[in-house]
């Protein structure tokens, strides 16, 4: 064993509670299942729920920067 | 139906292609194929890009491809639960799966049911895993072949024979080169379902005039149905319940199960499952497009086909739209698009039976050759079994059996996922919880005689059963360790603070390089 892992500790656990923020955004359909405001013809609670696929990557992958554990590895 | 020999010929051409790839993938990165770890997890090794393959390749099924268009197009909105399932799995992903890994490559685990039989010392519950995974598993499998079936359908020939022969060369290369042969023909079959899938998405909305007008003609067939027919394409409040715990429950089951496991634990470091967590939900976008085609397939005035019901949606949309020449491509992808599941299904299972089955119940001395002799063999008595299953059970049983299976799975959460966190779980209600779930959601799915996988347990109307049977099981096991805990008693375990941490030195470097991870085992020389 070389370094022990306890010696370097991970940075920006707080952003961890980020990860939250997709459940909030779909898992109440009450908020979003409606036909307006369309986007070129898609009702919105088509398109309110693509965009969130994007959404889930911003925020995972903020995450994932802001977020360093050096026993994450290569 | 007439034969469609071109796109027959596309078909084949395709495939005879993919099997050499498959054949050939024992060749990939070369190693000891006789040792479990390599076969069954190519040894730990896939960076991030083939793991984003060959996760997307294989949780993102071609039976989802025909299924979940199929649920659109049968019942409509709801059938876009695909999306907020397959979103909200990444945070969830990026938060357990590096810890699981973590663990299984300090102890050399293959499969789930390893890491419970160490956790919680105890041999019977990793085999309530374990069964409960292969249980799961193997109507999946079937589901994979069914997807095919409905390609060869509309191809007009007969698909028995095409189906067999499909699955000896499948079982075959599966039992030559492991792991590696789904994972180069990920490769192939992804690049093939995301052309498709970017040409059909802009072309058949340009020939049905457009995103506005398609959902201009799914409302207004929508509003002159009858409410039970009616295909909306804005969520009912009814099914407000139903949609997000369906949504949720699927969301933490699909990383329990055996496929998706072997999938995560084959890549080669943390930071490669945090990386695809952010870069899988590329898949999550291209499957909200399949299930539009539901939608365009509504507004094409497609009809339900005889044999295959709803099913058949989108391969008959493909039809009406495309030149015949390009629905042989599509079709190829789908039907090569199953067979990279359906290795992935069958090696995970047969892990499953070689480890913590036979090594455990039968033949505990084996040694690691004999290992992989038995899941290699394993690995074809799952697929010939799901062969059977789908030349002799109706089609629509084995949907049945696909919507108990993720019911059933879902009952692993605590094993798998709960004990990475908490210490003291008391190993008898973790069996008694999951005992009760099962028992809870089996109940359910025959009140409903397995059509659905949404009851009214009497609380927030319609929800899906596998919510109602992790609730019932995570409170077991809670009140039980709960209960233990104060009177004291602790469970055995084999599992100290360490093993959950990076102990490796090349786990911990940021550039070094990885020596194998596999030991040559005893007799083989290497």
């Amino acid at each position: 064993m070389s370094t022990p892992p306890s010696s370097r500790p991970a940075r920006g656990r707080w952003a961890l509670w980020l990860l939250i923020l997709p459940f909030i955004g779909l898992l109440v359909p009450n908020w979003y299942a409606r036909a307006e405001p369309r986007l070129s013809g898609i009702p919105f609670f088509i398109w309110y729920q693509f965009a969130w696929v994007v959404g889930g990557v911003l925020v995972t992958g903020f995450v994932y920067f802001v977020r360093r554990d050096p026993e994450d590895g290569e | 139906m007439s034969t469609h020999w071109d796109e027959l010929g596309i078909v084949i051409g395709l495939g005879v292609a993919v099997a050499a790839i498959g054949f050939g993938a024992a060749r990939w990165r070369r190693a000891d194929l006789n040792h479990l770890e390599e076969w069954g997890l190519a040894g730990r090794t896939f960076g991030t890009l083939v793991t984003w393959f060959l996760l997307g390749g294989d949780l993102y099924t071609a039976y989802t491809f025909v299924a979940v268009p199929g649920l659109v197009y049968g019942s409509g909105a709801f059938g876009l639960f695909a999306l907020p399932y397959t979103v909200i799995i990444y945070p969830l992903v990026f938060l357990t799966m590096p810890r699981l890994w973590q663990v299984a490559r300090n102890r050399g685990y293959v499969t789930g049911s390893d890491y419970v039989r160490d956790r919680f010392d105890s041999r019977f519950f990793a085999l309530l895993i374990a069964i409960t995974g292969i249980v799961a598993t193997m109507p999946y499998i079937a589901l994979q072949i069914y997807g095919i079936k409905v390609v060869l359908a509309n191809m007009g020939i007969s698909p028995e024979v095409a189906l067999i022969v499909a699955f000896v060369v499948l079982a075959a290369f599966t039992y030559v080169s492991g792991l590696r042969a789904p994972a180069l023909i990920a490769l192939v079959k992804d690049t093939l379902i995301w052309l498709v899938v970017l040409v059909a998405v802009i072309y058949i909305p340009y020939k049905l005039g457009g995103f506005g007008s398609i959902f201009h003609k799914v409302e207004q067939a929508a509003a002159v149905a009858p409410k039970a027919k009616a295909k909306p394409d804005v969520l009912p409040g009814t099914l407000f319940g139903g949609y997000s715990t369906i949504a949720l429950g699927s969301a933490l089951a699909l990383f329990l199960y055996p496929h998706s496991l072997t999938g995560v634990f084959s890549s080669s470091s943390r930071r490669v499952i945090r990386r695809n967590a952010s870069f899988l939900p590329a898949y999550s976008f291209m499957l909200g497009l399949i299930a539009l085609f539901g939608f365009m397939a509504i507004a094409a005035g497609v009809k339900p086909s005889k044999d295959f019901g709803n099913n058949s949606a989108i391969a008959d949309l493909f039809q009406t739209m495309f030149p015949s020449w390009f629905t042989g491509v599509a079709f190829a992808a789908i039907a090569i698009g199953a067979l990279v599941p359906a290795a992935v299904m069958s090696i995970a299972a047969a892990n499953l039976f070689s480890r913590n089955v036979w090594r455990e119940y039968v033949q505990p001395r084996m040694s690691m050759r004999t290992e992989a002799s038995i899941s290699k063999v394993a690995s074809l008595v799952v697929k010939i079994g799901a062969l059977i299953f789908i030349l002799f059970v109706p089609a629509t049983d084995i949907l049945y059996f696909q919507t108990a299976g993720g019911v059933w799975m879902i009952n692993a959460l605590p094993a798998l996922i709960i004990a990475l966190y908490v210490k003291r779980l008391n190993t008898l209600s973790m069996m008694l919880g999951w005992a009760a779930g099962i028992g809870l959601g089996t109940w359910a799915l025959v009140q409903e005689k397995f059509a659905t996988s949404l009851h009214d347990f009497g609380v927030g109307g319609k929800i899906y059963i596998g919510f109602a049977a992790i609730a019932v099981n995570l409170a077991v096991v809670l009140l039980g360790s709960l209960l233990a805990a104060l009177a004291g008693r602790r469970s055995a375990t084999r599992l100290s603070d360490d093993d959950y941490r990076a102990r490796h030195p090349e786990d911990l470097s940021l550039t070094g390089t990885r020596p194998p991870v596999t030991q040559p085992a005893p007799g083989t020389g290497g």
